[in-house]
């Protein structure tokens, strides 16, 4: 607890804690002083010059914004040679401001524009030339124009302090200092929010509307599983543009690029508007009540064999809306075939991902890129390693993080299970406890090493390095297990987090959407969690259902698929999908999965167009708010199921706090969260220690092929959504095989062209691009490339030179 | 400290203090020469000898270099409150070339605030300098007799100073450009009354504090006090008393 502390302010007396910094204390009793410089979130810096005030006992003019609280301290905040210094440097910063603010994006929004009429002088005594710069790039998403500069210094220090990469900063002196360098990082976009004037604009964004003509509404981003607060922006329901939103106790607003470009999609013609029934090849435009009735007639005509029937609903979509699609499923249509995956994938731990991994003295990721996957943890893993974290990157390529890393363990796609067990034998061999059900005394290390291609030496200094304050981040379906025997041979407190696409992924685990488990996680095969189910559904079937994966493979006669195009992930499903009885596809694009459909539900987009809650890696409960409606006749998820429910003679809850509240009921975790509650910060579910149960670690080597397949997320990789976004040039990642040059060579591939890649399952041509981050032997390809699942999951392929 | 840890040279926000926290966070002083040089005499004869010379408040000695208009210029290391500017220009660096008047003289380098010839009977140390309105600064005598016009010297030190600036702080950055700017519109000529008495404030709202740092305030000082002491300077350049503007 802070010790707080008497200061007064004008004459005025107020607490405050020690050590606080005097601007924010004094702003926040309503005191106004003017800055720019300073920052909650970053370190002051003092240069601006604005806020000097006059403090009792020191001769000169006093920047607040770096004086900290003590008892007695007595400061004045009007006094003429203050409101003089205020005017003298307005004037200094106008002096070779173009003040362009009728064609400046900030107009409206600008800090400079409103202190200049707060505090300015009427008149620039100014008659010489202005300095004048080029207007330029920064980043391809960030526009710089640095006449307008104040040199505040905030975006350095953002790049700086916040995303923990130093690659802006100023160069010449005096008046000619200019913003110099870069701000690559996965975090770069929010120096234009915290740009006090229009020097740094978002060039998607740029001239698109002015602020007061736009409504903005703050939501959770959904385009990962972090759950940040992002600001939409809409104009006559248009949408405008992504901000961060202020986090009202940390006061951080720190958001990804992904989730500030990355959500044009809404606005994307290609949005579905009306709903479409098939009559014969044709999809043609239909009204609700026709998609509707059809739908529910198929459905009623299924509900005696509830097996025939099966559905899966994507991750992306809000906790509401797949608590109701699993009610649809098991409680009116009795069928466990439900699922939130297209293929085998594990479900996000109960945990705090920035909890774990702050918390730790050692981190391991493994097989996955965090600053890709789930952005903002790029920055938070730098900063962590700026005060003494050790990072083990365990992936087959290199990765931006490699720099930071202790201890690189590059092994062989694949081998993952083997790798895993290679740290674990290094802690045997060292004398360290590992737990006897796993198999490691079995097997020799010299095995180990062999299978994955590691080093004795780097594995044995990677495992000295595990503890039990290790955090695990990490992708893949093989190795779940054994990372999990890793976690409880160390006796770590937090699991290891895995880090899903769907930015709802762990809501999904927690509401059950897969076919063995109930709200809440329960197993359905445990007859008291089924029966509460039971009593609140009025319907529940005991047979375990089917998985995404083994419906898709024709394993049901009637599929719903609401938020998931598995098409586009496998263009071989379309042979099976077509030969359904019935099809139904909810999305909001009309994707290639859709073409399949018998009827086409024409959805609202679960980020900003609907209310809901989603569920964060940070282990959060938080708000969905509707930004924008949906575009022509599209409606939310919620609404749809509740449509179809209501003609198969079931009520469900239609409002989304009612939804919430029955919701919450049937998830014991969420059962103490109040809907208005989750407002802003959200709430916490309540969570369970992890019990961490080790297995055996008899993961069967992949299947063999010349090259190792490494799937890899990328910011602005192929995507649903990101493909259908505005981004210009260069931003985008498209989908290709990166392969070192001297494998593209041997394979005889020449520059630009393509490379064909097979499985026993089937193949995929993409094009090649050289990248020395690839070792030889491994093919790294971006997650989300359409027709990977052709490959059938296996991270072993062979590589032919396609099209020569 | 900046610099050393290979970051653009600016200065550095205190606290941290550079003896608790400096480069590389470690605790650091920083120390001229002059300083030092110092150190291994009061180290060997004691702070009793160190304090026989000089006043109370100004013990010991300073050496002070002398550029400008003299007949010798150079390094001098005289005990402090002995002797008078006077003495020193005229006795130790031989006085002004051509039997010349003192006009004015930076008694503790650029950043001191000008004193004028009439003032050269002050007596060198802090306390006195301090009391004729100047300070002892780093001893860096600047001596300019009555051939120059001081609109051109605060020129030619606005100049320095604007080169000099880092660009950090709002008043240093802008302010020293924009007093480039109006003093050499002055010196050709151009300028009006009001440029002048710009100039003036300009001055004063660089200073006491205002900038991050001393550079700006040390603008703000030396061209303040020459347009305090010498106004004449400024309106002889004065193209039109009044050129109209409001
Ligand atoms: S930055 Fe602000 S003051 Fe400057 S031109 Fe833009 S809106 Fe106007
Ligand atoms: S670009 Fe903006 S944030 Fe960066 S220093 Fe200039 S005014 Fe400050
Ligand atoms: S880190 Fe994830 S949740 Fe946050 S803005 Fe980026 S994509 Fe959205
Ligand atoms: S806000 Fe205090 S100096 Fe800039």
């Amino acid at each position: 607890m802070a010790e707080f502390v008497t200061v007064t302010i004008d004459g005025q007396q107020y607490q405050a804690p020690k050590g606080a910094v005097l601007l924010w204390v004094a702003r926040e009793h309503g005191i106004d002083i003017p800055y720019f410089c300073a920052h909650e979130c970053l370190k002051p810096d003092a240069n601006c010059r604005m806020c000097l005030i006059e403090v009792e006992k020191v001769p000169k003019l006093t920047p607040a914004c770096a004086t900290y609280v003590t008892d007695g301290l007595v400061v004045r905040t009007q006094t003429p040679a203050v409101l003089e210094h205020r005017r003298s440097t307005i004037e200094f910063l106008l002096l070779n401001h173009p003040l362009d603010c009728p064609i400046c994006d900030k107009g409206g929004e600008c800090p400079l524009q409103n202190q200049t009429y707060g505090h300015g002088p009427p008149h620039s005594r100014f008659e010489f030339d202005k300095r004048v710069f080029p207007v330029v790039d920064l980043t391809p998403l960030i526009v710089l124009d640095r006449d307008r500069c104040i040199h505040c210094k905030i975006c350095i220090r953002i790049v700086d302090e916040i995303a923990g990469e130093p690659v802006l900063d100023f160069a010449s002196r005096g008046k000619f200092t200019e913003v110099f360098g870069s701000a690559a990082t996965p975090l770069s976009g929010n120096i234009i929010d915290n740009c006090p004037v229009g020097a740094l604009t978002n060039k998607v964004f740029r001239f698109g509307a002015r602020p007061w003509e736009m409504s903005h509404t703050v939501t959770t981003c959904t385009l990962c599983s972090l759950g940040c607060q992002i600001e939409g922006w809409q104009r006559s329901g248009e949408f405008k543009r992504i901000t961060a939103a202020i986090d009202p106790v940390s006061k951080e607003r720190w958001i990804c690029d992904r989730g500030r470009f990355g959500h044009g999609f809404l606005a994307s013609p290609e949005r579905l508007k009306t709903p479409l029934v098939r009559q014969g090849q044709e999809l043609v435009p239909s009204s609700w009540e026709e998609a509707l009735g059809l739908i529910a007639r198929k459905l009623d005509e299924r509900r005696a064999q509830p097996q025939e029937v099966g559905g899966i609903a994507g991750a992306q979509l809000s906790n509401e809306a797949l608590y109701l699609f699993s009610r649809l499923m098991r409680g009116v249509l009795g069928s466990n075939n439900l699922d939130h995956r297209l293929s085998p994938a594990p479900l996000p731990a109960e945990a705090d991902v920035r909890a774990a991994l702050e918390a730790a003295k050692t981190l391991l990721v493994f097989g996955v890129d965090p600053s890709q996957a789930a952005p903002l943890t790029d920055a938070w893993i730098k900063l962590a390693v700026r005060k003494g974290l050790k990072l083990i990157i365990a992936t087959p390529a290199a990765i931006n993080l490699d720099q930071r890393a202790s201890q690189h363990l590059r092994y062989r796609p694949g081998s993952e299970v083997q790798a895993v067990g290679a740290l674990l034998k290094a802690m045997a061999e060292a004398g360290r406890a590992v737990p006897e059900v796993v198999n490691v005394a079995a097997t020799a290390l010299e095995t180990l090493l062999n299978a994955t291609g590691l080093e004795a030496q780097a594995v044995r200094a990677a495992a000295a390095l595990l503890g039990p304050e290790t955090a695990i981040l990490y992708r893949g379906v093989q190795v779940a297990a054994a990372l999990e025997t890793l976690a409880a041979a160390l006796g770590t407190p937090h699991p290891p987090c895995f880090l899903p696409e769907e930015g709802n992924a762990r809501g999904a685990a927690d509401l059950g959407l897969a076919p063995d488990l109930l709200p809440g996680r329960l197993p359905l095969a445990d007859a008291r969690a089924r029966a509460k189910v039971q009593k609140a559904w009025g319907r529940l079937n005991e047979r375990p259902g089917q998985t995404g994966a083994q419906m898709l493979q024709g394993g049901v006669k009637v599929l719903y698929l609401a938020g998931v195009d598995p098409v586009r992930y496998n263009g071989n499903l379309k042979a099976t999908l077509g030969q359904l009885e019935f099809l139904i596809v909810q999305d909001i694009f009309l994707t290639d999965t859709a073409r399949l459909a018998q009827v086409v539900l024409p959805a609202a987009a679960s980020a900003l167009e609907t209310q809901g809650t989603v569920t964060s890696l940070l282990g959060k409960v938080q708000r969905l708010e509707r930004v924008l409606p949906p575009p022509g006749e599209a409606r939310s998820d919620t609404w749809i199921f509740a449509e179809l429910a209501k003609r198969l003679g079931i009520a469900f809850p239609t409002r989304i706090p009612q939804i919430w509240s029955e919701l919450a009921r049937d998830v014991p975790a969420y059962s103490e969260l109040r809907f208005d509650d989750l407002e802003v910060s959200g709430g916490r579910p309540k969570t369970a220690a992890p019990k961490l149960v080790p297995r055996s670690l008899n993961g069967a080597q992949g299947e063999l092929g010349r090259f190792g397949l490494w799937v890899t997320e990328k910011l602005f990789g192929p995507r649903a959504v990101l493909d259908r976004v505005v981004l210009p040039d260069g931003v985008r990642e498209l989908p290709q095989a990166e392969l070192h040059p001297a494998d593209l060579a041997a394979l005889g591939v020449p520059a630009g062209g393509k490379v064909r890649l097979s499985s026993s399952n089937g193949s995929l041509a993409l094009v090649a691009q050289a990248s020395t981050r690839c070792p030889r032997g491994v093919v790294v390809v971006p997650a989300g490339t359409p027709g990977l699942g052709a490959l059938g999951g296996t991270n072993r392929v062979s590589l032919a030179a396609e099209g020569v | 400290m900046n610099s050393i840890e290979g970051l653009r040279g600016t200065p550095r926000l205190r606290p941290p203090f550079p003896a608790q926290a400096g480069v590389y966070g470690r605790p650091t002083t920083v120390n001229n020469a002059e300083t030092l040089c110092n150190v291994p005499h009061i180290l060997k004869n004691g702070v009793a000898w160190y304090r026989s010379m000089g006043t109370e408040k100004s013990p010991g000695t300073k050496i002070f270099s002398v550029s400008g208009h003299v007949n010798r210029p150079g390094n001098f290391e005289i005990e402090l409150g002995k002797l008078t500017f006077r003495e020193l220009i005229y006795d130790l660096c031989g006085g002004v070339p051509g039997h010349r008047q003192v006009k004015a003289f930076h008694p503790g380098g650029s950043s001191a605030p000008l004193l004028s010839g009439d003032q050269l009977d002050t007596k060198i140390d802090y306390e006195s300098i301090a009391a004729a309105g100047s300070m002892l600064g780093s001893g860096g005598l600047i001596v300019m007799d009555d051939t120059v016009d001081l609109t051109w010297a605060a020129l030619n030190l606005a100049k320095f100073y604007h080169h000099e600036s880092c660009g950090k702080c709002t008043p240093c950055r802008e302010g020293s450009g924009w007093m480039v700017d109006l003093l050499d519109h002055l010196h050709h000529q151009r300028g009006s009354a009001r440029d002048v008495e710009m100039v003036g404030q300009i001055a004063k709202n660089l200073m006491n504090g205002k900038c991050f740092c001393l550079l700006g305030d040390s603008l703000g000082m030396s061209v303040g006090s020459a347009v305090q002491k010498f106004p004449g300077d400024f309106s002889a350049h004065v193209a039109q008393p009044n050129m109209g503007r409001t």
